[in-house]
């Protein structure tokens, strides 16, 4: 499972993120546990999925109003439905990418899915534990959330 | 004297916003982007055709991977100068990247100077 020292690798990756890809910090909270039926989407999710050292994914989800926003601060004029889920999909796979640092190679990550909507396919595994840390960026609330168990 | 030819430049990305930060981004006198690739089978494909000095090159894409994808350049053009532009931040991918013939390795996410900094370095336009 991952210990608190892990899970804080996820939250310094995220604070990070915003800073230097958007130049504006997001407030990134206090990591809080969720069950495997709980359901914390919002329009557009990246999902990366683990194995190696652990097993399961890693999910950015955000509301179109900041991936259009964010869009717009990289100076893109067209904030289509294909171009929001670009960014999700990025910013998951920069963030689980990131965490190899402390984690190590054997965090090995899939390529990004990209979903816009209620991911029907979207289910945390029984037996991982798995975590919501809530991000705050600009007016926008958005998770990540990591759900691994040992592999 | 006639002018220097310009370095040509080669972006590789699975993600449509980086390849465009990167477009816009890049701000270095004597570098023309001349293409962008979003995976490795077009990214070989553009290579073969433009045959660029310096590629950024993506690690996680779907098919050829960015390791592969670095070889696969390099047997075409073995003096040409790739510039790692990745997620992964562990080392041991540094180093097989480093093994396999890129010259340089920058982290996502990145800012405008970081980038412009490591394609200078990478290109030894000090």
């Amino acid at each position: 499972m991952l210990n608190e020292t892990q899970l804080k690798v996820f939250v310094d990756h995220a604070t990070h993120y915003f800073s230097a890809f958007a130049q504006e910090p997001a407030i990134v909270r206090v990591p809080y546990l969720i069950s495997h039926d709980e359901s914390l989407v919002y329009d557009y999710t990246g999902v990366i999925g683990v194995s190696g050292a652990f097993r399961g994914c890693v999910y950015f989800t955000a509301p179109a109003r900041m991936m259009q926003y964010l869009l717009m601060t990289q100076g893109e004029t067209e904030h289509s439905q294909e171009h929001c889920l670009d960014v999700v999909g990025e910013i998951a796979n920069t963030l689980a990418g990131n965490a190899r640092r402390e984690l190590g190679s054997d965090f090995m990550i899939s390529v990004p899915i990209r979903i816009a909507g209620k991911p029907e396919q979207l289910t945390l595994a029984r037996s991982a534990r798995s975590y919501a840390i809530p991000i705050q960026w600009r007016v926008y609330s958005a998770a990540l959330v990591v759900s691994l168990e040992d592999g | 004297m006639p002018e220097p030819k310009p370095l040509t430049l080669l972006i590789v990305d699975d993600s449509h916003i980086i390849r465009r930060r990167i477009e816009r981004s890049v701000a270095i006198d004597g570098l023309d982007i001349v293409g962008t690739a979003a995976d490795g089978d077009e990214a070989v494909r553009k290579f073969r055709k433009l045959l660029p000095d310096a590629v950024t090159m993506d690690l996680t894409m779907p098919g050829m991977d960015g390791l592969q994808t670095i070889s696969a350049v390099l047997a075409i053009r073995p003096d040409t100068r790739i510039l790692v532009v990745s997620a992964l931040a562990d080392r041991s991918t540094a180093i097989e990247a480093i093994r396999r013939g890129a010259r340089g390795f920058l982290y996502k996410p990145f800012d405008d100077a970081q980038l412009n900094e490591a394609l200078t370095e990478l290109l030894e336009l000090h």
